[in-house]
């Protein structure tokens, strides 16, 4: 029994990592900013990023309402209210805590409410079956025969309000359709939105402290979410 | 009819189904999609931009019996067209310099999925891109990382990365709050 249990396990885990395409990290903080200060020779200046990834940024604005610009492994996009880092490359997600750290580290006057650490795994789910599956399993999706012909899930986001670890913000889970090329076409993704206020405490050292465990839940999470659709 | 779309229609074609929702944007594979669209409208091999058919959405819904394609064909068979700044099946370490010794350096790396195991290993410093040498001094520190990528032509790739972990200097005020953090948590410990 207990072997038979591993096993499953095993096979499960496997699977999960095996079907798991591609793993996006952006983490959003909001509060009150200026965006024309984080600009690519401003990060290179600080000695933050390469002088020569400054060089070759794709700069698309900078401006006192907006600057959005991508610096080959990371995206930026800041406004008044909300600044924002992204990376679709695994290698870069612990350089992404660090820029946002020293950055905040720089601009430590900056008054932040909160902020989250967004993980969006893409499933690549290869065939007809595995794909209706995956949505029939969360949403039955016979309970929808009666009013509508052959439904399909788009969108399921389940909100947890009052967070189970004691933190104040939310924590979210969406199941939707993905945002980037699958291979073959039958994609999901899985956005796991963990939201946290930060209020009064520094934000450094508060968001320093919850990385490693946003990643655990995440992946438990996600990995749980694939055993549930995948027994 | 050529069968070369332009990389300009690849952004055209992209803004186009995403601003009309016609399929997600995920599927899109622009070369068999603007290609079966030039056969069925017998467009001109050089006009490739779909923006000119804004129509396009509305002739599928009304005449889908006219094409010989479904929009689910379409959206398969693009493996070619996998983005390439996209890092796949990661393993990753953070290292810490321990000694220099001429052109190599040698490093203790703490796995990053498992904090359990570490293991100590070498790196010439050619291998370190040449922005990133003059971080190198012992106790450095750095990530690493093996994974898969796609090359812009769809060739998964293998490839390792060393990138040096950058971080502001620290100032009189940083060292205050550390030292006042350490005062803290040894006041904490209890010896028993």
């Amino acid at each position: 029994m207990h072997r038979h249990f591993h096993h499953k396990y095993f096979n499960n885990h496997q699977m999960f990592k095996e079907y798991l395409e591609t793993y996006k990290l952006v983490i959003v903080v909001l509060g009150n900013f200026n965006p024309s200060i984080v600009h690519p020779f401003w990060l290179a200046h600080k000695k933050l990023i390469r002088e020569k990834e400054a060089q070759n940024a794709e700069v698309e604005v900078v401006h006192k309402e907006i600057s959005r610009f991508n610096i080959g492994w990371a995206h930026f996009e800041i406004t008044p209210q909300k600044f924002q880092i992204s990376t679709t490359q695994e290698p870069y997600f612990e350089p992404v805590r660090d820029l946002v750290v020293e950055i905040f580290k720089i601009l430590k006057e900056t008054p932040i409410d909160s902020f989250g650490i967004n993980h969006l795994l893409y499933f690549d789910l290869r065939d007809k079956e595995r794909h209706f599956n995956f949505g029939n399993k969360l949403a039955p999706l016979n309970n929808w025969n009666e009013f509508l012909n052959d439904p399909r899930l788009l969108v399921l986001q389940i909100t947890e309000r009052e967070r189970k670890d004691g933190l104040k913000g939310t924590y979210n889970i969406i199941i939707q359709a993905p945002d980037i090329q699958i291979a073959s076409g039958f994609g999901a993704m899985i956005n796991i939105n963990d939201d946290i206020k930060c209020e009064n405490l520094d934000f450094v050292k508060f968001f320093t402290e919850n990385w490693d465990p946003s990643f655990k839940k995440a992946d438990n999470t996600s990995e749980s979410i694939w055993n549930k659709i995948n027994n | 009819m050529t069968t070369a779309t332009p990389a300009y229609t690849t952004h055209t074609a992209n803004n186009y189904q995403k601003n009309n929702n016609l399929f997600p944007q995920s599927n899109l594979i622009t070369n068999v999609l603007s290609d079966k669209i030039k056969t069925f409208f017998s467009l001109n091999a050089e006009d490739t931009r779909l923006e000119n058919y804004g129509n396009l959405n509305t002739d599928y819904v009304y005449h889908k019996e006219k094409f010989d394609f479904e929009i689910s064909d379409i959206v398969r068979s693009n493996n070619n067209t996998k983005r390439s700044n996209y890092f796949l099946k990661t393993q990753k370490w953070f290292g810490h310099i321990t000694e220099i010794k001429g052109a190599v350096i040698f490093a203790r790396l703490d796995d990053l999925n498992d904090f359990t195991t570490h293991e100590i290993a070498e790196f010439d410093i050619e291998d370190i891109p040449y922005e990133d040498r003059e971080l190198i001094s012992i106790g450095a520190g750095f990530y690493f990382s093996i994974g898969q990528s796609y090359d812009s032509n769809g060739q998964l790739e293998r490839k390792s990365l060393i990138r040096f972990q950058r971080t502001i200097p620290w100032d009189e005020t940083n060292l205050e709050t550390i030292l006042e953090e350490a005062d803290n948590l040894s006041n904490k410990l209890k010896w028993e």
